[in-house]
């Protein structure tokens, strides 16, 4: 009964294909009981190249693919982006999970992944990322609201509840948990959550207008053709949202992943799906 | 002496009350499908087979995200029930116990469906040379001689519905006390650090739950043995 809870990652492995042997049974018997990661294969290469494996957080899916996709464009190597919530990437990498880059939503789990030894220690220059926080909805005429004003939260909410990523673990609901409280308002939803397993669940509650309302990412909405923004969330409310990059390998396509994702044209990727360069 | 918590009994006891209705409110309907199955052939009983076993072979994640397209307010089905009659599913008890008895379904359908193949269709024949109407050859002899694998189908669909994850997390979302059964509580343990003494404490939970189900299962299925054997070989 517990077959989802302990499932490993799977990835489309070329290098390691002994290990991608055993992992690629695991999914099939993985079908009838596990979340299937979806292992994405990236367009043929030439053999020659590495491959590097990225565990990202899952909000960062779309930009990565799409950085993903150029990398392997450019020619060399190829990186293949493996997606879940950063807490259960982190507990995978340091179970031995075969990752060489880690994008993770915090810098709470990027540290855990350093406490184990994996990867050196993560400084400023480390962050690759920076976010938003926002409520929103896929409501047709949302009004706008003003997020001080927790009656105004409430009305739009209704008898519904609030879209959210678990509070506890998931970065996106870590964050949130921080900014309700410092807006007065976490009294006022505590009991009415949604809690999703990560930022994309959450935001497919909002998609679905499942929930009303929910507590997401600015770079999920921006990306998202239903669901739109109520109102951005002050910085001040909660901790800074930095995405860490962590290299765990010192292979030639690792690093040469590494040096892409910093680079200028996967920023321009990011920047158009709504994230920011952390400052 | 190994007490369970207030939250640990919350989880057991939202499992069971979920599992209890997902495996009673498709007792009747999964009957009905074994027995079609079972007893006609016609146009499209192939695709009503594979549709029927398509939960068996999705990830649960793919049937719990189809779940709340269809059910959430926008969907096909969810926004005539908002608009109608005020009901919003997404995110209930009844939410996850919707995603279990879709889950369980195929294995309710399939022990059914194996108890009545076996009955020699004679008897049923016979019984309307007799002058019995259709209903009441199923109520006096198909239903009895079937009966084994109805139980079999309930243990074991129970027993999935136990064990739902998937499925339930993307349809209902992890609310404690509401949608959060002992896979969801164990889940949200594992993913949070230092939690492993209460993860291990329901992960024995879950593993003394399963046993149970399936034990009665083992019994069941070989009572069913004993009473095919003894038919084939005693019967008159």
């Amino acid at each position: 009964m517990t077959a989802d809870a302990g499932g490993i990652m799977v990835a489309a492995i070329g290098k390691h294909a002994e290990i991608g042997g055993a992992m690629a049974r695991r999914a099939k018997l993985g079908k009838l009981w596990r979340w299937a990661v979806v292992a994405v294969a990236l367009s043929a290469t030439p053999a020659a190249a590495g491959e590097a494996v990225l565990f990202a957080a899952a909000s960062t899916r779309n930009a990565v693919v799409e950085t993903a996709a150029l990398f392997a464009r450019a020619g060399g190597h190829r990186l293949t982006p493996v997606f879940a919530s950063s807490g259960r990437l982190a507990r995978q990498i340091i179970r031995g999970a075969p990752a060489d880059l880690y994008l993770g939503a915090n810098r709470q789990w990027a540290d855990v992944v350093v406490a184990a030894g994996l990867a050196p220690s993560p400084s400023q220059r480390d962050d690759l990322l920076s976010n938003r926080l926002v409520l929103a909805t896929a409501a047709a005429a949302p009004p706008r609201i003003d997020p001080a004003v927790s009656a105004q939260l409430a009305n739009v909410l209704g008898d519904g509840r609030l879209a959210i990523a678990d509070p506890q673990s998931v970065p996106l609901g870590i964050y949130g948990r921080a900014a309700l409280t410092a807006l007065g308002l976490w009294p006022v939803v505590a009991g009415r959550l949604a809690p999703a397993r990560n930022a994309r669940q959450a935001l497919a509650f909002v998609e679905q207008e499942a929930a009303p309302v929910g507590l997401l990412y600015l770079s999920d909405v921006v990306t998202s053709p239903r669901a739109r923004v109520l109102a951005v969330l002050p910085e001040t409310t909660h901790p800074p949202i930095r995405y860490p990059l962590l290299r765990l390998t010192d292979k030639p396509a690792t690093r040469a992943a590494e040096a892409f994702l910093r680079g200028p044209a996967a920023a321009a990727v990011f920047a158009r799906h709504g994230f920011r360069r952390a400052p | 002496m190994f007490t369970l918590s207030e939250v640990e009994i919350d989880a057991l006891w939202l499992s069971l009350k979920v599992a209890f209705w997902a495996v009673g409110a498709s007792l009747l309907p999964a009957y009905a499908v074994a027995h079609l199955l079972a007893r006609h052939r016609f146009i499209g009983h192939g695709v009503i087979n594979a549709i029927v076993h398509l939960p068996l072979v999705l990830p649960p994640v793919v049937v719990g995200y189809g779940l709340l397209v269809l059910l959430g307010r926008r969907g096909p089905l969810g926004a005539p029930l908002f608009e109608l009659f005020g009901v919003s599913l997404a995110f209930t008890w009844q939410a996850a116990a919707i995603a279990a008895a879709v889950m369980a379904f195929p294995l309710t359908v399939r022990a059914i469906r194996l108890s009545i193949e076996a009955i020699d269709p004679g008897l049923e024949a016979a019984a309307r040379t007799l002058g019995a109407s259709f209903w009441r050859v199923q109520l006096t002899i198909v239903l009895p001689l079937a009966l084994p694998g109805v139980l079999t189908g309930v243990v074991l669909g129970f027993a999935r519905c136990l064990g739902e994850f998937g499925a339930t997390i993307t349809f209902a979302a992890n609310i404690p006390g509401q949608t959060q059964t002992l896979p969801l509580a164990l889940f949200s343990l594992t993913e949070a650090p230092g939690n492993d003494m209460a993860a291990a404490r329901l992960a024995v939970i879950g593993v003394a739950l399963a046993m149970i189900a399936l034990l009665t299962s083992e019994v069941m299925a070989r009572r069913i043995g004993r009473r095919l054997g003894r038919q084939t070989r005693y019967s008159p």
